[in-house]
C-alpha cells in the first residue's frame, strides 16, 4: 500500500532508528445511535488506517481539532486501549496483542501526561505517595530508600521536596501539572505520551512546563508524543509534526517544513485560523465552511471534501493517494502536486 | 473623546467575595470604558477577575448574596449598579446581552432550540407567531445557520459546540442589545470553528453598531478583533492601550512577559521560552504593593510596598512604577527576581 510505504520512507530518512512503528492501525467503536434494541450498531472510525514511525529521542507532534482521533490514536498507541486492526511495534516488539504481565512490562516504558492534573491525580493522597506509587508498585521500593527517591523526582521537575505531604488540591495548575510529570518519569520509560499536556494552564505557565518536559526529553533521553490542538506550541517542541482530521493522518513534515510549506489545504486552513499576537498581520485568512462531519458516517473519497475550498469531482470517488513532497514530507492530497510546489 | 461617545464607562468597580470569615478581593478598582461600535477585550490569566467583572455589568455576580459590589458601571449616564433587580432585569436581553464560554451548558437541556429562543424574543416584543418564527430563522441565518429548521427543531445535545455557540450568540443578538458581553467565547471551540465566531461577532457589530467586551485569555485573539486591549491582573486593570501599541510595545512588565512566553508561528524558535516565573496569585493572599512584583523582572523596591495607580503612559495607561517604555533603572535598584511555578 503506497500510504505504508510513503511513511516509512520518511520515517527511515532521519536516522532508522524507531522507537514505535504503527502500521495501518485503526481503533472503531461500535455505537447505538437508536434507541431501538433492534437497530444495528453503527461503526464509529476513531483512527483509520494510520502508519506512522517516531524515532528515539525525537519529539512526534500530533495535532488536529476536536474529533479528528488524536486522543483515541495516541491511547492505542501507548496500549492504553488495543487497536481494531494494525500492527503496534515497541522497540523491536509487537504489542498489539499484548495482554497480562507481558503488557504491564511494555507500560513501564510507555508513561502517559494527562491535560487535567488535578482530575488526574488521586485528590486524597499526598503529592509524595502519588509520584511514589510506581516505584512501590514496580520497584518494591520503601522508605528511606523510596522517599529519597522521591524527592529527587520532585526536585528534577522543579518541585521542592518539602511539599511530598501536600494534597494536589493545595497546589497551583503548574505545580499539580509538574506531579503528573514526576510521576510519568519515575519508572524511567523510554516514551511519554503528553496528551494536551500544557493545554489546560495559564499562558505564562505553560512556557514554564512546556521547557521543563523539553528539559527533561533531553537528560533523560525520552520519546514524545505530543498531542495538542494548540499549533503554536507544537512548533516549539515537536521535530516532525503529524495533521489529523477524522481519523487519518493527512500530512506529515518536519516541524519547520509543514509550517513554512504545508500541503494540505486543512493544514493551511488551520495554520490561517491559529491567531498570533499581532495585529499588524493580516493574513489571508481561509475560512472553513461548516464543521466536521461525524465519524460515524464518513463522507466517500477525501474526507476533508465536504469543507475543502479546492474539492472536486475526483475528490468524492476517489480516496486521495499519499504524495511525497520529499523525502520526510508526505501528503494525502489529490491536488497536492499541483497546489503550489 | 467627548462623553457621548461611551457607551459604558466602569469607574473603581471592585468585586469582594465574603466568605464568613473576611472579604477577598475578587476586583480591585477597575476602571474602563467601552465606546460605541468598539471592540475592546479584556484579557488576562486565570484568577485576573476578567471574567467576574464582565458578570459584575451584567448584574449576575450581584446574584450572589456573599458578593459585595462597589464603584459605578455608567451605562448611557445610567449608573447599572444603582438599579433594582427588576431594572436590571428588563436591561438584560434588550441593552445588555451575554455570551458565556461554554455553550452547552449555557442552553436548557430539555428545551428544544426553537422554545428556547421564542424566550427569549417574548421577553423584548409581542409578534405573532408567524412573525416570530420568521424572526427566529432571520436571527440564525444571521449567525451563519442555514439549516434553520432542524436547527429550531433540535435539543442542544444534538447539535456540536460551535453550533450552540452560534445559537447562544443569536439569542443575545435577537434582542438587539447595544453592548455584548462575550465571556471566553471561542475558547471551548476549534480554530477554524472559533475563526468562523470572530469574524461573525466582528460583522454583527459593523452591521448593528453594537459594542463589545470581549473577555479572553488569548493574546492572540484580541490581536485579530480588538479595538483596545484592557489587561488585567489579580483583580486590577493594569494595562489599557491600543491593540497596535499593546502588542509592538506592551508598558506593563506582565503584558511583556505574556507575549513573551507565546511560542512564534514563524521564524527561529527559541531554544527555552521566556516563562514568567512563578504562578498568578491566590486572590484570598495577594502579595503587598503591586501583586505582580513577585514575578515581576523590573521590580523596584518601591514595588513591594505601594500599589501603583493606572496613569496614562505612552498612548496608553498603565499601572506600573517601572514599566518597560522607560528607560530601565539603574540595575542594583532591582529587586532580584526568580523562581518557579
Amino acid at each position: 500500500m503506497t500510504a505504508v510505504v510513503g511513511i516509512q520512507d520518511a520515517g527511515e530518512r532521519l536516522d532508522g532508528d524507531p522507537i514505535l512503528t504503527l502500521d495501518e492501525v485503526s481503533k472503531h467503536f461500535q455505537v447505538r445511535t437508536s434507541t431501538n434494541p433492534f437497530h444495528p450498531a453503527s461503526t464509529l472510525r476513531a483512527v483509520d488506517g494510520v502508519s506512522l514511525s517516531i524515532e528515539r529521542g525525537e519529539t512526534f507532534g500530533l495535532v488536529g481539532e476536536s474529533g479528528s482521533g488524536k486522543s483515541t490514536l495516541g491511547r492505542v498507541a501507548v496500549r492504553l486501549d488495543a487497536p481494531t486492526s494494525g500492527t503496534i511495534t515497541f522497540d523491536g516488539q509487537s504489542i498489539e496483542n499484548q495482554g497480562g504481565e507481558q503488557l504491564r512490562r511494555t507500560r513501564r516504558q510507555m508513561q502517559v501526561v494527562f491535560q487535567d492534573p488535578l482530575g488526574s491525580l488521586n485528590p486524597r493522597m499526598s503529592v509524595g505517595s502519588i509520584i511514589g506509587e510506581p516505584l512501590r508498585v514496580f520497584e518494591g521500593l520503601r522508605g528511606s530508600t523510596l522517599t529519597d527517591r522521591v524527592a529527587e523526582l520532585m526536585r528534577s521537575v522543579g518541585l521542592d521536596p518539602s511539599r511530598a505531604a501536600a494534597r494536589p488540591r493545595a497546589l497551583s495548575g503548574g505545580q499539580r501539572q509538574r506531579v503528573g510529570i514526576a510521576r510519568a518519569i519515575a519508572l524511567n520509560p523510554r516514551l511519554i505520551l503528553a496528551d494536551e499536556a500544557v493545554s489546560a494552564l495559564d499562558v505564562s505557565v505553560q512556557a514554564q512546563i512546556t521547557n521543563l518536559l523539553v528539559d527533561l526529553r533531553e537528560r533523560l533521553g525520552l520519546t514524545y508524543l505530543f498531542i495538542a490542538h494548540g499549533l503554536p506550541i507544537v512548533r516549539q517542541v515537536a521535530q516532525r509534526v503529524g495533521v489529523m482530521y477524522l481519523g487519518r493522518i493527512v500530512e506529515v513534515a518536519d516541524t519547520d517544513d509543514l509550517f513554512a510549506n504545508p500541503q494540505h489545504p486543512y493544514t493551511r486552513a488551520l495554520l490561517a485560523a491559529s491567531p498570533v499576537p499581532d495585529p499588524t498581520v493580516r493574513r489571508e485568512r481561509i475560512i472553513l465552511h461548516g464543521e466536521p462531519p461525524t465519524p460515524l458516517n464518513l463522507p466517500s473519497g477525501c474526507r476533508f471534501r465536504t469543507r475543502c475550498p479546492m474539492a472536486a469531482e475526483v475528490c468524492a470517488q476517489v480516496a486521495p493517494p499519499v504524495v511525497q513532497v520529499s523525502p520526510t514530507h508526505t501528503v494525502e492530497c489529490h491536488f497536492a502536486e499541483t497546489s503550489g510546489i | 473623546m467627548p462623553a457621548r461617545d461611551h457607551l459604558l464607562r466602569l469607574d473603581g468597580v471592585s468585586v469582594e467575595l465574603d466568605n464568613g470569615h473576611r472579604d477577598i478581593p475578587l476586583v480591585r478598582d477597575a476602571t474602563l470604558d467601552v465606546r460605541k461600535g468598539e471592540i475592546v477585550c479584556l484579557v488576562g490569566e486565570s484568577g485576573s477577575g476578567k471574567s467576574v467583572t464582565a458578570r459584575t455589568v451584567m448584574g449576575l455576580t450581584q446574584l450572589d448574596r456573599r458578593m459585595k459590589v462597589g464603584g459605578t458601571a455608567l451605562f448611557d449616564d445610567v449608573d447599572l449598579f444603582s438599579l433594582d433587580a427588576e431594572r436590571m432585569r428588563r436591561m438584560r436581553g434588550r441593552d445588555l446581552a451575554m455570551v458565556f464560554q461554554e455553550p452547552l451548558s449555557s442552553l436548557d437541556p430539555v428545551f428544544t432550540v426553537e422554545s428556547q429562543l421564542r424566550e427569549g424574543l417574548r421577553r423584548r416584543e409581542r409578534l405573532s407567531p408567524k412573525a416570530e418564527t420568521a424572526r427566529l430563522s432571520e436571527a440564525l441565518q444571521e449567525v451563519g445557520i442555514h439549516d434553520c429548521e432542524r436547527v429550531l427543531r433540535s435539543y442542544p445535545h444534538a447539535l456540536s459546540g460551535g453550533m450552540c455557540q452560534r445559537v447562544m450568540i443569536a439569542m443575545a443578538l435577537l434582542a438587539r442589545p447595544r453592548l455584548l458581553l462575550a465571556d471566553e467565547p471561542t475558547t471551548a471551540l476549534d480554530v477554524t470553528i472559533q475563526a468562523q465566531i470572530l469574524e461573525l461577532i466582528d460583522r454583527l457589530r459593523h452591521e448593528e453598531d453594537m459594542s463589545v467586551l470581549l473577555v479572553t485569555h488569548d493574546m492572540g485573539v484580541a490581536a485579530e478583533v480588538a479595538d483596545r486591549v484592557v489587561v488585567m491582573y489579580a483583580g486590577r486593570v493594569v494595562e489599557d492601550a491600543d491593540p497596535q501599541k499593546v502588542f509592538a510595545a506592551p508598558a506593563h512588565p506582565y503584558t511583556g512577559g505574556l507575549l513573551a512566553c507565546i511560542p512564534p508561528m514563524v521564524g527561529a524558535r527559541p531554544v527555552v521560552l521566556p516563562a514568567i516565573g512563578g504562578s498568578v496569585p491566590d486572590p484570598s493572599s495577594l502579595p503587598g504593593g503591586c501583586a505582580f512584583h513577585p514575578r515581576c523582572v523590573n521590580a523596584l523596591p518601591r514595588c513591594t510596598t505601594e500599589d501603583p495607580p493606572l496613569e496614562p503612559e505612552a498612548g496608553g495607561t498603565v499601572a506600573c512604577w517601572n514599566p518597560l517604555t522607560r528607560e530601565a533603572a539603574p540595575a542594583p535598584e532591582l529587586v532580584h527576581n526568580g523562581g518557579s511555578a
